[in-house]
């Protein structure tokens, strides 16, 4: 069990995605990079990720955090690399640190 | 442009409608791209991107090197008044551009009550809503879809109509518009006449519809546009078989997407691996009108099931026949334990069952019924129709009691047994054996509403209505003639919009458009004489009108 704080953008291409649309698209898109993440226990599981205060529809950042709950083990440098890969325009992972 | 745009998304519900910029969204090099499409829905985003056929149009054009495809939906009212009070146009999701910066627009039509929206698009588009008036440097307006196998009440607002399954033609239309030298409008109209399947209003000319006759090599997204917001259907979908070898007379998709043609059970399995892995969606949906009649749908389904296993994708099997085999597979292959199965009796006796050709017993019925109760499913949806041909007091008592056993049979498995009774008002289409039939009145549904209401009451029973003025509507328009189109320009004139959304029909306003075009609206619904000439006769479906005829009146 590992806990990875990430730093992401959000762009002009996605900044009018509310908050929950976006985590949504953090979802799937770590869902494609089929990362090894920890789930909830419950009948409807969910992804372990805590997420920052959320943005105002229509803004911009250079640094939103998010800590991601790792199932395994993987490099935070390998985890950005896969996200990125996966990840749509306009959102982009700038750091990954095991806390 | 761009920066007025910027400027009022943040005044508007919902801006992820309009910006684009989605997962596998196509981003084609506007100026260096020959022919441009824009693929129009008129309803809002969260519908048209829940649509397939707009996915599979969209892919089959940007896979063309000389074309680029864009999306363009009907904006909610909020962003209508912005683009009106900001002198915009309309604009297209994936470059922002102006409707009338496009070579063709192709509407995809899915339901009558969308049809004021088309004429609101090409207002907000800057382009003449009669084809009449456009001139040789406006756009060309397509139409597609299940509704244009009755596309008269529309046709003078279009071009032309690709009737019957557009992936087949889509790309033929493109390039002979591309390489047309000629920049006439009519000459262009002339040439598409000619490529069997399109229908030409001004023309006139008799169609038989296109279709695909090996599904299983057809294009077929594999990288599926992922909106960031919620659509309505927020999944993975493998089409596995166009068609329905069942003969329920009133469904107008039974009968006008023949023959039955399943896809093989490699592709399926190789395109969903794609989905999956493109997609990171977790359900992924097997559809088709019928999918329990997929000739391999056990071993599809488990093939699928076993594959994807540890992965936490939930397959689910919508469209199935109840009955003890379908419900124990769905509930095999789905990862979280379906919570209701929903079944369509569509009447409440045998005798009208048999009128209406729904070929389903109420020994199928309590089979399916306890099967689905012993699986640990609670809740049981029912879709009826009220108004169908031949009709009696009985067949409305018939509800009731088949909605009362199934409560009776699910107690006796858990107290949390509910039933939803839903009614749906009959709709005669056309090309069906049923399009002969009349269409109750807004009186008579309501009245038989409320018959169904006062007989079927109890706790755990829900029953539930399409709105009575709604199905007039459509009932109107699915049957009806070129003369509508002036009632559809006259309702929007009066501020219809969004139809088929019960928070924005006005029905007082469709009244009023009615009246003052001096066309009385009760005519479409009347029965229709055999030999009287309907105007969807020019179309050929690949059913004769006679074989139509003879299942309507079995000796």
């Amino acid at each position: 069990m590992q806990r990875i704080q990430i730093k992401y953008t959000k762009g002009e291409e996605v900044k009018f995605i509310s908050h929950r649309d976006l985590m949504r698209v953090f979802q799937r898109a770590i869902r494609r990079a089929e990362l090894p993440m920890a789930y909830s226990q419950g009948f409807n599981p969910h992804m372990k990720i805590s997420w920052g205060q959320a943005l105002k529809v229509g803004a911009t950042s250079e640094g939103e955090p998010a800590t991601l709950q790792i199932d395994g083990w993987i490099k935070p440098a390998e985890l950005m690399a896969k996200l990125n890969k996966t990840l749509p325009q306009g959102i982009a992972i700038l750091e990954a640190n095991l806390v | 442009m761009k920066e007025i745009i910027e400027q009022i998304l943040p005044n508007v519900q919902k801006p992820a409608r309009y910006i684009g910029n989605e997962l596998n969204s196509a981003h084609k090099d506007w100026d260096k791209t020959s022919f441009k499409v824009a693929i129009a829905y008129p309803d809002t985003y969260e519908i048209g991107m829940s649509n397939l056929g707009i996915q599979i149009l969209y892919d089959i054009l940007n896979q063309e090197k000389d074309i680029l495809a864009e999306r363009v939906f009907a904006p909610w009212p909020d962003m209508e008044e912005q683009l009106i009070t900001n002198n915009l146009q309309l604009f297209s999701l994936e470059s922002w551009k102006p409707l009338t910066e496009f070579d063709l627009i192709g509407f995809g039509l899915g339901h009558e009550l969308t049809y004021t929206n088309i004429i609101n698009m090409l207002k907000l588009g800057n382009i003449p809503i009669w084809q009449k008036d456009r001139q040789d440097n406006h756009p060309l307006i397509m139409g597609g879809g299940p509704c244009v196998f009755n596309p008269e009440p529309i046709a003078d607002f279009f071009d032309f109509f690709v009737i019957g399954e557009a992936e087949e033609v889509i790309v033929e239309i493109a390039e002979r518009l591309r390489d047309s030298k000629l920049d006439i409008r009519n000459s262009k109209l002339d040439a598409l006449a000619k490529i069997p399947g399109i229908y030409v209003p001004s023309l006139n000319n008799k169609v038989t519809k296109r279709y695909i006759k090996d599904l299983t090599p057809a294009p077929y997204p594999l990288t599926p546009i992922i909106p960031f917001i919620e659509a309505v259907h927020d999944r993975a979908v493998v089409e596995i078989m166009r068609g329905c070898k069942w003969g329920c007379k009133f469904c107008q998709a039974a009968w006008t997407t023949r023959p039955v043609r399943e896809k093989k059970m490699d592709k399926i399995i190789q395109i969903a691996d794609e989905l999956i892995k493109n997609s990171g969606h977790e359900e992924l949906s097997l559809v088709s009108l019928s999918t329990s009649d997929y000739s391999q749908i056990q071993e599809l389904a488990n093939t699928l099931a076993k594959k994807y296993e540890g992965k936490r994708i939930n397959i689910s099997l919508p469209s199935m026949r109840t009955n003890t085999f379908s419900i124990n597979l769905a509930k095999d292959v789905a990862r979280v334990r379906p919570s209701g199965v929903t079944l369509a009796p569509e009447a409440g006796t045998q005798r009208l069952r048999d009128v209406i050709g729904k070929n389903m017993s109420e020994e199928n019925i309590m089979d399916g019924i306890e099967s689905a109760f012993s699986a640990g499913i609670s809740s049981i949806k029912l879709y009826f129709m009220i108004g169908l041909p031949t009709e009696t007091e009985e067949d409305l008592l018939g509800i009731c009691a088949l909605a009362q056993k199934i409560i009776a049979a699910g107690k006796k498995h858990t107290n949390r047994a509910r039933v939803t009774v839903n009614l749906a008002t009959f709709i005669p289409k056309p090309h069906t054996p049923l399009q002969w039939a009349r269409q109750i009145s807004i009186e008579e549904t309501l009245e038989k509403q409320r018959f169904i209401k006062q007989n079927l009451r109890g706790k755990s029973l829900t029953v539930r209505w399409h709105d009575a003025s709604a199905s007039f509507l459509e009932g109107v328009f699915a049957r009806g003639d070129r003369k509508l189109a002036l009632v559809i320009e006259k309702a929007w004139q009066l501020g219809c919009r969004l139809d088929a959304w019960s928070e924005h029909l006005k029905f007082d306003l469709w009244q009023k458009a009615f009246n003052e075009t001096g066309i009385n609206p009760d005519n479409y619904l009347r029965e229709r004489s055999t030999d009287e000439e309907l105007p969807w006769d020019f179309i050929d479906t690949g059913v004769p009108k006679e074989r139509l005829l003879r299942a309507a009146n079995p000796d």
